[in-house]
């Protein structure tokens, strides 16, 4: 028996270890690797065999790399109907138990300090760069005293600069006022990411208090997930809403990122915002809610690089397939990833703003 | 194992699939310890599952499988393939030990032959996958076993599974156009994809449901259908279940082929009474659908209509049928919910009797053991001669330390009720280790001599998934 894990997740794990693995089929780990410990109920299995062991089961290596080797895409929640389970409420709370054991793997833990030292991730990898130069550049766009506060998130002010100045240009283009919050501070969604259950709701509260009640819209989708404010997404739709399109001059395929798509179920918006700049939007294979993960998210790049690599290739495969040749998503964390792997790949506020300083 | 091989396999293995196709990390090993079989499960329940093999290895081509079964075969250490794990009766158990052999990651599409309606794969893909491939090409295999979405295409031919349409398309021995074979010394054996080919005994059954004893599936020719023009649903309520099964014999003895067949008892149909939104007047519940080209499934349609008619079936309309396909694969979700539950016992079993025997048989299932669980019954698949009873199971003995004697009581009544009554104990979950203890009743000292023989001609070493059907 443990105290780290609540009763009702124990119970989560007992019934998600019980079920004839029926999101198999969805989990891009399992896709990669082939190892059955590698999907949900894997993840399950151990932590049922963990709970037996008492605290010291939640230190051990192969459980630690088990709820790890996961991007938490949530891919597996559409094909899950068991009373009781949630996930990936359940990875994310045996990470949470494995940190109370004090076992987080130490870039995990990294990353967390990094985070909460203001720096964001600089690119692939672990390494981190302070955004203050960055927002300093955004605040010429920006209209002090706004309503709107614009939260760029880590993953875009790190990983995607362009898209984040691209945000600031096309809402200033659609004359929606905004300004920037004093000083960038993580949402706390990596403390999360990383079983830091405490500070990734301290760090949330710190944003939120910041915002003193102001609106905030926000571009990095687990971000605005966890922050429960509105994707950027969604502002950008709204804004471009019965606007002519003037200047209809491509078609691009738009890919889901998980947190836009599965956990908040942002789908229509980020279309609608493409097809009111005017753009043909094309689909892929899996989309809405089947749409593969990058393999971005969870930390895995960081826990796992592998098997990132690994949904990452999915995704381009899925890409060929489609015949893309030009791909649009509400992630800047997926654009680059994918940009790096040689498909053209921006993020949306790319493509809304490009389209918008196309028009006459 | 023996020391010497504890030590030699996992640097050879190692230099067949390299440091990432094997492990002996215990959470990995622990992963491939057994499938769904309830026995396991409760087993695991308890924290005292089955033992897991001493490694797995994934390999990612036919010559690393080749390289694999070589060095257990000279190391004298077993070797059990996996696909997806999820058979119910305890097969990929590695009940001596070894090597877990697990072969999703050979997992391509080879090729297809259109114009035959052929497709040829590796034995790790998921049935889903191929499935979804197929539609591409506006065909469909016709074979969805509730485990379609997790269960991997080896794994069908391995254990000769069976769909939820097979009464129209056939199970998939009658799917598998070729195959090549590794024997378990790494020997392979390339039987080629033919329409039918006479020349002596067909070697394809041979490793049909062999469960990984005779060898390892390297890749499966597989026969394809166009997908169908039209479907016509249709449910029926009959006043008991012999009168809904006399209409299914003649059905099929009048040469229909209803994709899907299915015939619930009077329990099992009160079960369906929300879900299928089919009220609550009893009886037995049939689910129909006829599907081809559109005037062979509409006449099909009408023939079984008037079948059902003429024994005063109640017509239901379509709307049970539509409600019933988009749940087609959720049985484990019900599982998933009981089975952690101290003393609780679930499971399956599907039985095949003559037409002749088939309510005899349905009855003495039932009544042996309805004081001590749920018995729920439908007759899944139909045959000119007779068909498959598949019973469903549920309790609770009165402690967790009743639960496994239950289990075995339960297994022990319905394959002796099943034998004393003219049916055969499978149809197809396979044999495992589940039905093991059962299998020399009902093949006869003949039969089980027969696969004693040819275990031996082929897998010298007894290396092969070792500890099944009492071969040794």
């Amino acid at each position: 028996m443990t105290e780290l894990l609540a009763p009702e997740q124990v119970m989560a794990a007992r019934r998600c270890s019980s079920c004839p693995k029926m999101c198999r089929s969805a989990c891009p780990t399992q896709a990669v690797t082939g190892n059955e410990r590698h999907q949900p109920w894997g993840h399950a299995r151990q932590v049922v065999a963990a709970e037996r062991r008492g605290d010291a089961g939640f230190v051990d290596p192969e459980l630690v790399d088990g709820v790890y080797a996961c991007a938490t895409c949530s891919a597996c929640t559409p094909p899950c109907h068991v009373d009781g389970v949630e996930t990936p409420l359940l990875t994310w709370a045996a990470r949470a138990a494995v940190h109370r054991a004090g076992a987080t793997p130490p870039i995990g833990l990294e990353a967390v300090r990094q985070a909460q030292a203001g720096n964001v991730p600089a690119a692939e990898g672990a390494q981190w760069t302070d955004p203050s130069g960055l927002l300093d550049e955004l605040r010429t766009l920006a209209t002090p005293g706004a309503e709107l506060l614009l939260f760029p998130g880590c993953g875009a002010l790190g990983r995607r600069p362009q898209a984040v100045l691209s945000a600031a240009t096309a809402l200033s283009a659609l004359g929606v006022a905004f300004d920037l919050p004093e000083q960038h501070r993580c949402c706390g969604m990596v403390a999360r990411t990383f079983g830091d259950e405490a500070a990734a709701t301290e760090m949330r509260d710190a944003v939120l208090a910041a915002a003193e009640g102001r609106e905030l819209v926000v571009q990095s989708p687990s971000c605005s997930y966890w922050l429960g404010a509105e994707p950027l997404a969604a502002t950008l739709a709204r804004a471009l809403q019965g606007r002519e399109p003037t200047a209809r001059t491509a078609t691009v395929t738009y890919h889901d990122p998980c947190y836009l798509a599965r956990h908040q179920r942002i789908r229509d918006e980020p279309r609608q915002a493409l097809a009111a700049a005017g753009y043909q939007v094309e689909e892929l294979r899996r989309h809405g809610d089947t749409t593969q993960c990058s393999g971005r998210g969870g930390g895995l790049p960081l826990t796992h690089p592998d098997i990132a690599a690994g949904y990452l290739q999915l995704l381009v495969d899925d890409i060929a397939a489609a015949g893309a040749d030009r791909v649009v998503t509400g992630c800047a964390s997926c654009a680059t990833a994918l940009h790096n792997a040689g498909v053209a790949a921006e993020e949306l506020s790319e493509a809304i703003a490009a389209n918008l300083e196309a028009e006459p | 194992m023996t020391a010497m091989a504890t030590t030699d396999l996992l640097p050879r293995l190692r230099e067949v699939v390299g440091d990432g196709g094997v492990s002996a990390s215990a959470a990995d090993r622990a992963a491939v310890a057994h499938d769904l079989w309830p026995r396991a499960l409760i087993r695991a329940r308890q924290g005292t599952p089955p033992a897991p093999p001493d490694c797995v290895v994934w390999p990612r081509t036919e010559e690393e499988v080749v390289g694999v079964l070589r060095v257990c075969a000279a190391l004298g250490v077993p070797v059990v393939p996996f696909g997806a794990g999820t058979g119910v009766c305890g097969a990929v158990v590695a009940s001596r030990g070894g090597v877990a052999l697990d072969l999703k990651r050979l997992d391509a599409i080879l090729g297809w032959d259109l114009d035959s309606g052929h497709v040829t794969c590796r034995p790790g893909i998921r049935g889903i996958a191929l499935e979804e491939a197929a539609l591409e090409r506006g065909l469909t295999l016709g074979h969805y076993p509730s485990s379609l979405p997790l269960s991997t295409v080896g794994g069908f031919v391995a254990t000769r599974s069976v769909g939820q349409l097979s009464t129209r398309y056939g199970r998939i021995d009658d799917m598998v156009a070729g195959m090549r074979v590794a024997l378990p010394d790494g020997t392979l054996v390339e039987l080629r994809p033919q329409p039918s080919t006479g020349v002596g005994p067909d070697l394809r059954r041979l490793f049909l449901g062999s469960e990984g004893q005779f060898g390892v599936i390297l890749q499966v020719t597989l026969r394809l259908h166009p997908l169908p023009e039209h479907r016509r649903d249709a449910a029926f309520r009959f006043a008991d279940f012999a009168t809904g099964v006399g209409a299914i014999r003649e059905a099929m003895q009048a040469g229909l082929r209803p994709s899907l067949l299915r015939l619930y008892d009077a329990d099992d149909t009160n079960l369906q009474v929300d879900h299928l939104g089919i009220g609550s007047g009893g009886g037995c519940l049939m689910l129909t659908s006829c599907e081809g080209r559109r005037a062979v499934a509409d006449a099909e349609a009408e023939v079984l209509a008037g079948i059902c008619s003429n024994r005063e079936a109640e017509p239901l309309g379509p709307d049970p049928v539509l409600a019933w396909y988009p749940r087609r694969y959720e049985i484990g979700y019900q599982q998933a919910k009981y089975l952690p539950m101290p003393g609780v016992v679930l499971d399956t079993i599907e039985v095949a009797a003559p037409w002749s025997r088939i309510v005899a048989v349905y009855e003495a299932v039932k009544e042996s053991l309805r004081r001590r669980l749920v018995v729920l019954c439908h007759l899944s698949h139909g045959y000119v001669d007779g068909a498959c009873l598949y019973f469903t199971f549920a309790g609770a003995a009165e402690d967790e330390g009743g639960a496994v004697p239950l289990h075995e009581e339960l297994w022990d009544t319905v394959m002796s009720r099943v034998l004393d009554n003219g049916g055969t104990i499978a149809h197809h979950h396979g044999a495992g280790l589940a039905r093991t203890p059962y299998l020399a009743r009902e093949l006869g000292d003949g039969g089980v001599e027969v696969l004693r023989r040819l275990k031996r001609a082929l897998d010298p070493a007894g290396v092969a998934n070792p500890g099944k059907w009492g071969l040794d």
